[in-house]
């Protein structure tokens, strides 16, 4: 009966990489790596101790992206080279 | 008020403002596919009264064309009102369990002093890069709305142009 659950319960999609299908971390690896560097550039800049972790949201999806999410996808494309 | 509030400040306002844009320009849209379905409606009427049989006169040949315009600014027209929303990514700023590992840092590393404006610069930073993302994905759907809105009006000149020249196609 859990299938039923996905008709009657609204349920917050995980925030965890792992819920981003294969194609759409492809199509996002763009916009994490922009993201990431303009956070490096940033961090540079105002010389912070920390990186400024933003969240992407991506609606297409119904998914939320942190910081640990965007270095997997980035990941990927490494270990595809 | 110091350099690290000012930043804070502008950025948080430009920030807000870019996200209260991205919802007007998606409220938008509205107009330009009301103005689709209405083309639609022009065109079944122009096709239903079309006299197909006589395509080899002149008149004919120009409402035909005049149509077939209309059809091609109409899916342009689909086409931008569809990528207004393309795969648009909305940036946020760093979750609060974020914001806690950078205060503890800046408090390792500078003191508790430089906590408050080694904060507000994060912060800075943060609204300063999703205004950026912000402010490409809005130009870029504003582009679009805007370009849909032309080639429906495009499409309505030409399939007013059909219904102009109607008239002299029964005449005949």
């Amino acid at each position: 009966m859990k299938w039923l659950e996905r008709f009657l319960v609204r349920r917050p999609r995980s925030a965890e990489c792992g819920s981003v299908p294969a194609w759409a971390r492809s199509r996002l690896r763009n916009a994490c790596r922009s993201l990431s560097e303009e956070e490096a550039n940033m961090q540079r800049l105002l010389h912070l101790p920390v990186r400024p972790s933003l969240t992407l949201a991506d609606e297409e999806l119904g998914v939320l992206i942190d910081a640990e999410g965007r270095r997997s996808i980035e990941g990927d494309d490494a270990g595809n080279q | 008020m110091s350099p690290n509030e000012l930043r804070f400040e502008h950025f948080r306002e430009i920030y807000l403002s870019e996200r209260t844009r991205r919802e007007a320009i998606r409220g938008s849209i509205g107009t330009p596919v009301a103005a689709i379905s209405f083309s639609v409606f022009s065109l079944g009427n122009l096709a239903a009264r079309f006299d197909a049989t006589r395509l080899e006169e002149p008149v004919s040949l120009f409402i035909a064309a005049a149509a077939c315009a209309g059809v091609l600014a109409m899916l342009g027209a689909v086409y931008h009102v569809v990528m207004v929303e393309w795969l648009f990514i909305h940036h946020e700023p760093p979750p609060l369990p974020r914001l806690v590992e950078a205060e503890n840092a800046i408090r390792t590393e500078r003191g508790e002093e430089a906590v408050v404006p080694g904060l507000m610069d994060m912060m800075a930073a943060s609204y300063a890069i999703a205004f950026e993302q912000y402010l490409w994905g809005n130009t870029m759907s504003a582009r679009s709305r805007t370009r849909a809105l032309r080639l429906v009006l495009l499409s309505l000149v030409f399939f007013a142009l059909g219904f102009l020249a109607l008239p002299f196609q029964k005449m005949g």
